[in-house]
Formats: structure tokens, sequence, C-alpha cells
């Protein structure tokens, strides 16, 4: 059965052992994304995760399987870091040179990881949604709430300033 | 570093954090919030229906509503709307169930 049929069960009879099933498969991506959004802090990345199924077991049958569950739940991931975000006060999202240049070993993962974190959160979602979760800028867009012309030249920014930091 | 080279450090998959007991405190918690939101629902039922009745037995609605009960009891129509009503209930219930 697939993430948007499980979606569907839960919505039309609260089936509990569909949604135990949902949050089994799609736990480790929507943590992983918060986790990058986060820079890395796992207790505030989980946090997040917890708020964000708790949103979409409330919100079930405002799913309508336009697009991958997994897009959904990103979409209200990414929506509940940026309420964080607001609660922190302004400059909270400015960007972050107080955390420590990556080394010059450019092609780790350690390396991405410090380098994104010096990104702001927009470019660190536009490029991780793009690259390593393989949607399309349009489907970028929608899981952003955010116009396309803006998630592209969130994109082109966050790629050359990543670069810009890699290569130190 | 080659554009290639970036998109390749880029489209490298998401390390993935093992559950370790997340999904279980998800779960725990969506039962925890279902709970309470089934109690203030009730409660709110509760609310409404005493409200209903003390309007009714402190409006001239009241009068008129009993004075009209024994007619409607009497009703076939009312009947058969009623019947209607309350089986549409349970096989909408039914089908949400399935």
């Amino acid at each position: 059965m697939s993430e948007s049929e499980l979606a569907d069960r839960v919505a039309r009879s609260g089936d509990v052992v569909a949604f135990a099933t949902l949050v089994g498969l799609t736990q480790g991506r929507v943590r992983a994304f918060l986790l990058r959004l986060t820079r890395g802090n796992h207790t505030l990345a989980d946090d997040l995760a917890q708020e964000t199924y708790l949103e979409a077991h409330r919100k079930l049958a405002q799913f309508r399987g336009e697009g991958s569950f997994a897009a959904w739940l990103y979409r209200i991931a990414w929506s509940r870091f940026q309420m964080h975000l607001r609660g922190q006060g302004p400059h909270t999202d400015e960007l972050d040179d107080s955390i420590p240049a990556p080394p010059c070993d450019p092609g780790g993962r350690i390396d991405l990881e410090r380098a994104m974190a010096r990104l702001s959160s927009a470019e660190r979602a536009a490029l991780t949604l793009c690259y390593a979760l393989e949607y399309s800028h349009a489907e970028a867009a929608r899981i952003m709430d955010l116009p396309l012309g803006t998630v592209k030249s969130h994109v082109t920014r966050g790629r050359e300033r990543l670069r810009a930091l890699l290569e130190g | 570093m080659s554009n290639d080279d970036l998109d390749r450090l880029l489209s490298a998959p998401l390390a993935e954090p093992e559950d370790r007991g997340f999904s279980a405190r998800v779960l725990a918690r969506v039962a925890r919030d279902s709970s309470r939101a089934a109690r203030l629902e009730g409660i709110g039922y509760g609310v409404a229906a005493a409200a209903f009745v003390a309007a009714l037995a402190l409006s001239p609605l009241g009068d008129v509503m009993s004075a009209m009960t024994p007619h409607l009891a009497g009703s076939q129509p009312v009947m058969v709307g009623a019947a209607i009503l309350i089986l549409t209930f349970f096989v909408g219930r039914e089908f949400a169930r399935r």
C-alpha cells in the first residue's frame, strides 16, 4: 500500500495502524530535512518533527493526494520551522558567520553540512528539496509556499555561496 | 570545484537518523491529543445540549414545542424522516469505518 493510500485510510477511518506505518516510513526523511534546516540541532529537529506529525494527523482530511504524501509532510515541516524562527524574534535567520568555515577538504559530508549551515534557511531548504530530495523547482515552490522565481534564485544563490565556502 | 562535483555533493541522500523511539513518542502524543479532543468535544456537546434545554425551558418556545409534541409524535412523515436520518447516520459511519 502506498503512502498516499495509507494517508487516505487514516483520514477516512482514523486507522491507527496505518498512521503508525506512515510515521515509520517517513520519519527518517522528515527528521533529516529538519536536521538540516536547524543546522544539526537534533533536539529541535525532533521537536519540530513531532509537531509536524501531530499537525499532519489533525489535518489528514485536507490531504487531497495532489503530490506525494512526503511532499505534504515537508510542507508542514517547513511551515513549523518558520513558525519556530518567527518565535525566536528578528534576525534569527540571518546568514550565520559565527559557524566555522569548512576545512579545506571539499567533497565530504561534514564539509557540506558546515557550509550549508552558513546559508540562509530558505537557501538550505531550496537546495535540499531540489537536490537531495529530488523535487523539481515547481514542487519545491509548492512545499515552501513561495513563487517559483524566488525558489530558483534561492537555488542559484545558495549554490554559488556554497561553492565559494567549499573552495575556501 | 566543478558544477558536476557540486551537483554530486548536493544530490547525496540525506543521512536519516535512526528511529530510536521517535515513532512511539509521536503515536503516544497523537493518542493523548485525540483523547483530549474527544473529551472536549463531548463537553462541548453537553454544554450545547444543556443550553438548548435551558433556552427551551425559559422561552415561550418551550410551550409551543410541548403543544406541538403530541402532533409530531403521531405524524407518519416525521417518523419516516427521523428513521431516514438515523439510518443515514449509521450507514455513513459504517462506510467511513471501512
